[in-house]
C-alpha cells in the first residue's frame, strides 16, 4: 500500500466514524426524550473535552506534517544537480535520462501558460509535482531511488491539449 | 474646541492634502518618470486621502436607515476609481502634467464619493468601501502593469 | 409553530423564493452537465475535447453561483426579520447575478470559453480554442455576478453593523469580554445567523475586492493585450476571490439550519459565548485558508505556505466542535420530527463534516504534493457542496413547505430519497476520492487508467443521485401544491 493509499483508507475509516457518530446521535431521538436543560450541561462538558483532544490531534499533525514540506533549503539548492524543465502546450522539454540515487532539483517553469509538472513512477503511481508558470521558476528537489521509466503529466489544467501533455524521463 | 470646527478643520486639511497630493507631484516633477508599482502606490496614497475626506464629511450626518440611490454610488465610484487605473495610460499622463493632475483629482473625487456614498446608504458601509477600495488601490501595485518575478 | 417573525411579509419571502428557485434550476442544469463530464470521461458518450472543458468551466462558475444564490435569498430572508431590509437592493444584487449568469452562459453556448472557472492568466488568452469574444464576455460575466455579490455583501454588512451596534455590537464582543455587563444592560446578542451575515459579508467583501481587481486587470488586458499582469499575482486574487466565495456558501446556508433545526427539535439555539468566539475564528480563517490552493507554487513565500496549512486546520474546529456539534447536542434526545426538511439539514451536517475532513487531508502540505489537482480535490468540495450546502438548502425549501401546507411525506419517500441522494451521492463522491488517491488528474477529458473505470462508477453514482433528486422534486411539488390549498 503505497502513501496515498494510506491516506485514503484513514480518510474512509474516519468518514465511517463520523456517520456512525452522527446516526447514534439521531437514534437518540426514538428513545426518551430529555428536556434541553438537562442535555446542555453534560453536552458542554463533552464538547470541552472534545475541543481538547481535537486541539491535541491537530497540533500533533501539524508537528509531524509541517518538517515534510517539499520546499528546497538553500543547502539543497547548492548541493543538487539541476534539471531545466520548460513547459509548454502540450508537452514538456526535459533530458532523455535523469540519474538515480542523486538529489535533484528541477528547475520548472512555462513559456506560455500555468502548467503542472506532475512525476509520475515506473509503477504509475504520482510521486510529486510543482506547478510550472510563466515568469516564474520553481525549484523541486527530488532523489530517485528506483531506476525506469517515468512519466510526467500536466497537472495544471492548461487548454483543451491539457490531458493529452505528457513527457517522460529514465532513471538510471 | 467643539466637535463641528474640529470636523471643518479635518475636512479642510484633507481637501488641501488631496489637491497637493493630485495636482503638485505632476507638475513640480514632470520630468521624472515612475515605475509601475509606485505609480500604482501614489494612487493609492491620493485615493486615500479622498476616503479620509470623504468619511469625514459623511459623519456630519449618520445615517441610520438605508437609502438604496447611495448604494449605487457606493459601488460604481470605486468601480470607475479602479478602471482610471490603466497602467498603459501612466506614460502618457506624465508627459501631460495638467492632464495628469486632473487624472489624479478624479480620482481623488472618486474616492471621496465611494466612502461618502456609502454613509450616506447606511452608517458604516462608507468604512467598509473605503478598505475594499483602498485594498484594490494597494493591490493593483503587486502585479496590474507589471511582473515581479521572484 | 409558526413563523416567530413578523416582518417576513409576502414581498420578503418572494424575494428568497426568486433566489432559491434561480439557485435549484441553475443547480439541476450544472449537475446534468457534470454527469456529461462523467459519461464522457467513462467513454459512455463522445464528446469534443473543447466542447468538455466549456462544459466544464460553465459547471464549476454556475455551480458556486448556484449555492451563492440559494444562501444569499435565504440570509437575506432571516435578516431580514431583524431588521427591514431594501428588497429593491436585494433585486438589483440578483439582477446582476443572474446578467452575469446569463453572459457567462452565452460565452460558453455558443462560445465554448473553456478556461476553467478559475480563467487562470494567461490561459484565456494563449491558445484559446474559443473566440475573443467568448473570452470578453465571461470575464464580464464574472464581474457582473461578483458586483451583484458585493452589492449583497454590502447590504449585509449594512445591516448587522446598524442592527447590532457597530462591528462590536456585531461581533457580541461585550457578551464575550464583559458579560456580567452585557447582562445588566438588557442587551440582546446577535442571534447565530446574524454571525453568519457578518462573515459572509466581511470576507465577502474582500473576496469580492480582489475578485473585481484581477478581473479589472483581466478585462482590460483583454482591451489592451500590451499591458502584462504578474501570473503568481493574478492567481493569488483569483483563488482568494474563488475560494472565499465558494467557501461561504457553506457558511451562508448553516444560517438556514440555526433557524430551521431548532423548530424541528422543539429546542433553542441561542447565541453563546462559545459559538460567537468560533465565529471570529470563522471570519478569519476563511479569509487565510486559499493560500491551500498555492502549495505547489514553490515561489510563493515560505511562511504564507504554513499559514495556510496551520488556518486550514483550525478551519475545521468552527464547525466539528461547535456548529455541527451545537446541532448534534440539539437534537439529543430531543423529540425532533423525522421530516424530509430536518433529515436534510442533519444529513447536510454531516457532509460537511466528512467532506471537511477530506479537506484538512488535502490542506496538508506534504499530502497535496500527490493530492493536488487529483480527483482528490473534486471529491472534498463535492462532498460538502453536493451533500452539505444543497442539503442545507432544501432542508429549508421542505422546512418551509411543511410548515406552510402542515403536511409531510412518507416513511417510504423519505427512505427513497435518502437512499438516492445519499446512496448515489456515497458512489459517486467515492468514485472521486478513489481517483484521487490513484493519482487521476483532474480535469481530464481523457483519464489515463483507472480513471475510466472510476468515471462509470462516478456515473452510475449520479443517475441514482439525480433519481433521487427527481423524487424529491416531486414531493416538493406536491407539498407546495398542498400549500396553495391551504392558503386562503
Amino acid at each position: 500500500m503505497d502513501f496515498n493509499q494510506m491516506v485514503l483508507v484513514v480518510f474512509l475509516v474516519g468518514s465511517v466514524l463520523i456517520v456512525a457518530a452522527m446516526i447514534g446521535v439521531a437514534a437518540t431521538t426514538r428513545g426518551a426524550p430529555q428536556p434541553q436543560s438537562q442535555v446542555q450541561p453534560r453536552g458542554y462538558a463533552l464538547r470541552a473535552r472534545w475541543f481538547w483532544a481535537l486541539g491535541a490531534a491537530t497540533a500533533l499533525a501539524l508537528l509531524i506534517s509541517l518538517p515534510f514540506v517539499p520546499y528546497p533549503s538553500n543547502a539543497e539548492m547548492a548541493g543538487a544537480q539541476h534539471v531545466k524543465v520548460t513547459a509548454q502546450q502540450y508537452g514538456f522539454a526535459l533530458p532523455a535520462t535523469i540519474p538515480a540515487q542523486t538529489p535533484i532539483i528541477f528547475d520548472v517553469t512555462a513559456l506560455d501558460v500555468n502548467h503542472g509538472f506532475g512525476i509520475y513512477g515506473p509503477d504509475n503511481r504520482l510521486i510529486g509535482q510543482v506547478q510550472a508558470m510563466p515568469e516564474y521558476v520553481n525549484h523541486l528537489p527530488f532523489t530517485f531511488s528506483k531506476a525506469g521509466h517515468y512519466t510526467v503529466r500536466c497537472l495544471e489544467y492548461c487548454g483543451v491539449g491539457h490531458a493529452y501533455m505528457q513527457g517522460a524521463f529514465e532513471v538510471k | 474646541m467643539s466637535a463641528v470646527p474640529r470636523r471643518t478643520l479635518a475636512v479642510a486639511l484633507l481637501a488641501a492634502a488631496c489637491v497637493v497630493a493630485s495636482v503638485v507631484p505632476p507638475i513640480e516633477s514632470s520630468s521624472v518618470r515612475l515605475d509601475v508599482q509606485t505609480h500604482h502606490l501614489a494612487h493609492a496614497v491620493i485615493i486615500a486621502l479622498g476616503l479620509a475626506l470623504g468619511l469625514v464629511i459623511a459623519s456630519a450626518r449618520p445615517v441610520r436607515e438605508e437609502r438604496p440611490a447611495w448604494l449605487l454610488v457606493a459601488i460604481v465610484s470605486p468601480l470607475m476609481a479602479m478602471l482610471l487605473m490603466i497602467p498603459a495610460t501612466y506614460d502618457f499622463t506624465e508627459s501631460h502634467p495638467l492632464l495628469h493632475a486632473l487624472d489624479h483629482l478624479v480620482f481623488a473625487a472618486l474616492s471621496l464619493l465611494t466612502a461618502y456614498a456609502g454613509e450616506q446608504y447606511l452608517r458604516g458601509v462608507g468604512w467598509a468601501a473605503a478598505v475594499a477600495l483602498e485594498m484594490m488601490a494597494v493591490g493593483a501595485a503587486f502585479g496590474y502593469g507589471i511582473i515581479l518575478t521572484r | 409553530m409558526s413563523e416567530p417573525a413578523l416582518r417576513n411579509d409576502a414581498a420578503a419571502s418572494r424575494v428568497m423564493w426568486i433566489y432559491m428557485l434561480t439557485g435549484v434550476a441553475i443547480f439541476a442544469l450544472m449537475a446534468l452537465l457534470g454527469l456529461t463530464m462523467r459519461m464522457e470521461q467513462a467513454k459512455w458518450i463522445p464528446l469534443d475535447p473543447t466542447m468538455f472543458y466549456a462544459i466544464m468551466t460553465l459547471h464549476g462558475a454556475g455551480m458556486i453561483t448556484a449555492m451563492a444564490l440559494c444562501g444569499m435569498g435565504g440570509l437575506w430572508y432571516l435578516m431580514n426579520r431583524e431588521r427591514a431590509l431594501s428588497t429593491l437592493v436585494a433585486y438589483w444584487a440578483y439582477a446582476l447575478v443572474v446578467a452575469g449568469v446569463v453572459a457567462v452562459l452565452l460565452s460558453v453556448f455558443p462560445g465554448k470559453f473553456g478556461a476553467g472557472w478559475t480563467f487562470l492568466y494567461p490561459l484565456p488568452f494563449i491558445g484559446a480554442a474559443w473566440p475573443s469574444w467568448a473570452t470578453g464576455l465571461f470575464l464580464l460575466g464574472i464581474a457582473l455576478v461578483n458586483v451583484g455579490w458585493i452589492v449583497w455583501c454590502t447590504q449585509m454588512f449594512g445591516c448587522v453593523v446598524a442592527t447590532y451596534g457597530g462591528i462590536r455590537g456585531a461581533l457580541a464582543w461585550d457578551l464575550v469580554f464583559h458579560p456580567k455587563r452585557f447582562a445588566a444592560s438588557g442587551r440582546h446578542a446577535p442571534p447565530p445567523q446574524a454571525f453568519a451575515a457578518l462573515v459572509a459579508a466581511v470576507d465577502g467583501l474582500l473576496a469580492g475586492a480582489a475578485g473585481m481587481l484581477v478581473g479589472i486587470a483581466l478585462i482590460v488586458h483583454w482591451l489592451s493585450p500590451s499591458i502584462p499582469l504578474d501570473p503568481l499575482w493574478a492567481k493569488n486574487l483569483t483563488f482568494f476571490f474563488g475560494h472565499t466565495f465558494a467557501n461561504l456558501t457553506i457558511y451562508m446556508a448553516i444560517a438556514l439550519v440555526y433557524v430551521g433545526l431548532p423548530r424541528y427539535a422543539n429546542r433553542e439555539w441561542h447565541t453563546s459565548q462559545v459559538l460567537a468566539v468560533a465565529w471570529w475564528g470563522t471570519l478569519l480563517f476563511v479569509a487565510l485558508a486559499y493560500f491551500h490552493h498555492l502549495y505547489m507554487d514553490f515561489v510563493q513565500p515560505r511562511p504564507v505556505q504554513y499559514i495556510g496549512e496551520v488556518v486550514s486546520y483550525l478551519a475545521a474546529f468552527p464547525p466539528a466542535v461547535v456548529t455541527v456539534f451545537g446541532g448534534a447536542l440539539l437534537i439529543f434526545r430531543s423529540q425532533l420530527r423525522w421530516t424530509m426538511g430536518s433529515m436534510f439539514m442533519f444529513a447536510g451536517m454531516v457532509g460537511w463534516i466528512v467532506g471537511g475532513f477530506g479537506a484538512v487531508i488535502d490542506a496538508t502540505i506534504d499530502i497535496n504534493s500527490t493530492l493536488h489537482n487529483t480527483l482528490w480535490v473534486p471529491a472534498h468540495f463535492h462532498t460538502y457542496l453536493l451533500e452539505g450546502v444543497v442539503l442545507f438548502v432544501l432542508g429549508w425549501i421542505f422546512h418551509q413547505l411543511e410548515e406552510r401546507s402542515a403536511a409531510q411525506s412518507s416513511l417510504l419517500m423519505r427512505w427513497l430519497v435518502a437512499l438516492g441522494i445519499f446512496g448515489g451521492g456515497a458512489i459517486f463522491l467515492l468514485a472521486f476520492y478513489v481517483g484521487g488517491a490513484d493519482g487521476v488528474p483532474r480535469r481530464y477529458a481523457t483519464q489515463p487508467p483507472p480513471g475510466p473505470e472510476i468515471s462509470a462508477w462516478a456515473s452510475v453514482g449520479i443517475i441514482i443521485l439525480l433519481i433521487g433528486f427527481v423524487v424529491c422534486l416531486m414531493e416538493a411539488v406536491r407539498l407546495a401544491r398542498l400549500r396553495r390549498a391551504a392558503t386562503p
